[in-house]
């Protein structure tokens, strides 16, 4: 094997480094029809390949958590009779109230239209700029509200999301990115008003299962299935995808997806212990100091 | 293998019992002057013993020692203030106090203190409670005050109550005058002579100038700071309350809800000494720090700092928190050490320990499934090592002697050996 890079002629070294490239290629192409081939007489081994051939990922090798629960009595415990116990074990049906910031943009009603269509018995309310939160959530306790969403909006484009669950809290915060409202979605399906499905993706943590019944109790209890939509918050890093489709069955063995829309991305920046307060006391809080590892996660 | 163990309290009404086990420092640092490689000591795991049934309606609001350190007193939300043995977390004795709700607010227990005779509960609605332990039917109650946040007795001075809460300024109760009437409280054994000494001090004239007549049982009542630049009145909410020196009632820290800290000193002016703003959220709970020179608070957006009580200067803040301390306390791990350790229990359902020297260095983290709400310092087993049997008699002697309640020639006894020592060692280097 001759150094390429010793050969002064240009035209030379060129032609060498190009025989070298493609034989590279050759070989490659060669290995990998031949155990194309080969896998296709014998299928095994082609899942004995594809099942020890797992990549690493940030999420595979997360950071080990001990709080990632798994079949624990005490936790099971706790959540029958915390905050969501109304939803989850008495059957109260979710009634959402959406509000804004205070003097909210263009894009911020846009966006709240867009929450409203999601979230079956919503009802978006215009922010007031007398009304302060505490006095918004006194009204909505009085009013049976189970849960209030409030958008923040920064230079004229929704920013943070919050999640206040009534009477007795808690209180997430959630930066919002990412959107992409329905009408931006290229082939996206027209909405049905009936009452989505929902996934939840990946709430493992303690704190990921308290975000998680958080969105649980936003949707009502039993979805009405012919209406085939579904509603995706999928945790990935610590970033929670929402998304919307509507499945169509081609035929018996086949679904196809429609998106239907908006697309967002929120990431939780602080969770609160009890209705919204600016003095309240904060269950998880978000603290750059707390990104030790690109690995660690906590939801 | 020496192992600490503390005792926490949660929202489920639950008692865990966390032993960390670990090996002793000391020796970890002579292997290391002796240049000799060492592997680090592997990770101690701790251990959690878990008592009760979890019920929301017996959520655990606080949690102290009695008198000897023999059980635990545990204040819960249903009003039920229980003596818990902490070898096997089963209940000696029950007490019931009905806490009804006030203008749809819940009424709570902010302050609990036990000595061997009698349980001192106090509630956010201001009701004082001196509850007889062996006598059921043997208690009073008084008034300090509504909207009272902490109520705290003097770890020595068990006649000694300070209150403080939402305007309401810091108060000194003398329990002995309080009570007075239909019963003589009696204290302690050995308490006598201390017990005489407060109300001497306050006989002596009242310290300050100030022509207000306190009311019966004060010694000590807070003024509120002077007007702000605007000439408006400074709002009143006091949060947490801790006595900085045990062996005087005279210092005082005091955290807010407008984030300051303050320091009072009953000898001087009605006024705080030191009034500092740390922060911008407010003060959530409060622990000594390794002296009285220092205290510690926690605030609602999860941090942990170290505060100065000559200047109120921070002195550092406390790392890995996620959420909010609610319940912090200061302790010796190694009796015989002069490091100081601090336990803290958060929402975020974890108890760590973080030491209280230049490092605030996080030691140990342990998650108890459980949105806590109070911890206890428990016993400190010592490490015992076969072949220096001086150091383990003497930390012995000094966990027996750790209690509150140490008799004074204990104490003198502990501090002469701790000189012994210190000779010891300059013979060494001598040498």
């Amino acid at each position: 094997m001759v150094e390429i890079n010793t050969i002064k002629n240009k035209l030379k070294r060129e032609e060498l480094y190009q025989k070298q490239k493609s034989a590279k290629a050759k070989h490659k192409r060669d290995r990998r029809t031949a155990l194309q081939k080969e896998e296709s007489s014998n299928p095994e081994k082609k899942e004995k390949r594809l099942a020890e051939n797992v990549p690493n990922t940030l999420e595979n090798t997360r950071e080990f958590d001990e709080t990632i629960v798994e079949e624990d009595e005490e936790v099971a415990a706790d959540e029958a009779t915390d905050e969501f116990a109304e939803y989850f074990q008495n059957g109260l049906a979710p009634k959402i109230l959406i509000t804004t910031s205070k003097g909210p943009s263009a894009s911020v009603y846009e966006f709240a239209t867009e929450l409203v269509d999601i979230f079956p018995n919503t009802h978006f309310v215009k922010r007031k700029a007398q009304f302060e939160m505490r006095h918004i959530i006194e009204f909505s306790k009085n009013r049976d509200f189970t849960d209030i969403m409030v958008i923040n909006e920064d230079r004229k484009e929704p920013n943070a999301l919050t999640l206040i669950h009534l009477p007795n809290g808690p209180t997430a915060h959630f930066k919002l990115s990412s959107i992409a409202l329905s009408k931006d979605i290229e082939g996206h399906g027209r909405t049905s008003s009936h009452k989505p499905e929902l996934i939840l993706n990946n709430f493992n943590t303690r704190l990921g299962h308290t975000i998680g019944r958080m969105f649980t109790s936003l949707f009502p209890h039993v979805p009405e299935f012919q209406g085939r939509q579904v509603a995706t918050l999928h945790n990935q890093r610590d970033f929670i995808f929402f998304r919307r489709h509507r499945y169509m069955f081609k035929n018996s063995k086949r679904v196809n997806l429609q998106e239907l829309g908006p697309r967002f991305t929120l990431k939780l920046k602080w969770l609160q212990k009890g209705t919204f307060d600016r003095k309240g006391e904060h269950e998880w809080m978000f603290k750059p100091e707390m990104e030790t590892s690109r690995r660690k996660f906590f939801l | 293998m020496s192992s600490q163990r503390f005792y926490t309290g949660d929202e489920q009404g639950l008692i865990k019992a966390v032993t960390i086990t670990e090996l002793p420092p000391v020796k970890v640092k002579r292997r290391k002057r002796n240049a000799e490689p060492v592997e680090p000591p592997a990770k101690p795991v701790p251990t959690v013993e878990t008592w009760g049934v979890p019920d929301r309606e017996k959520a655990i609001q606080l949690m102290c020692w009695d008198h000897d350190k023999k059980h635990l007193v545990v204040a819960r939300k249903n009003g039920v203030i229980q003596l818990v043995d902490p070898k096997d977390g089963a209940p000696v004795t029950e007490f019931k106090q009905t806490l009804a709700k006030v203008d749809k607010v819940d009424t709570i227990f902010v302050g609990l203190f036990a000595n061997s005779e009698s349980i001192i509960t106090c509630t956010n609605t201001g009701t004082l409670t001196v509850q007889s332990i062996q006598d059921r039917s043997k208690s009073s109650t008084l008034s300090v005050g509504k909207d009272i946040c902490r109520m705290r007795v003097h770890p020595r001075e068990h006649h000694v109550v300070a209150t403080a809460g939402k305007e309401q300024e810091l108060t000194i109760w003398d329990l002995g005058v309080l009570l007075k009437g239909p019963e003589t409280p009696k204290k302690g054994k050995g308490k006598s002579k201390k017990e005489s000494k407060a109300p001497v001090e306050e006989k002596n004239g009242a310290p300050y100038k100030s022509k207000e007549i306190l009311a019966n049982g004060q010694i000590f009542k807070a003024k509120n700071v002077k007007n702000d630049h605007l000439d408006l009145r400074v709002p009143v909410w006091n949060t947490d309350l801790q006595f900085l020196n045990q062996f005087d009632i005279t210092r005082i820290a005091v955290g807010t809800r407008h984030h300051q800290i303050r320091v009072y000193d009953t000898k001087g002016a009605r006024r705080p000494a030191v009034d500092a703003e740390v922060g911008t959220m407010p003060v959530v709970a409060l622990a000594n720090g390794k002296d009285a020179s220092e205290v510690v608070f926690s605030d609602t957006v999860t941090n942990v700092y170290s505060v100065d009580t000559l200047t109120g200067a921070i002195l550092g803040q406390y790392k890995g928190f996620t959420g909010v301390a609610t319940a912090m306390a200061t302790f010796t791990p190694f009796e015989d050490s002069t490091t100081t350790h601090l336990v803290t229990v958060a929402m975020d359902r974890c108890l760590r320990v973080h030491e209280m020297d230049k490092t605030r260095r996080l030691l140990h983290k342990v998650y108890l499934k459980q949105r806590m709400t109070a911890v206890v310092v428990g016993e400190f087993a010592p490490y015992e090592a076969p072949e220096d049997e001086d150091e383990t008699g003497l930390s012995a002697r000094k966990t027996s002697g750790g209690s509150d309640d140490e008799n004074d020639d204990d104490l003198w006894e502990s501090m002469g050996k701790l000189e012994d020592k210190k000779l010891k060692k300059r013979k060494i280097s001598k040498e």
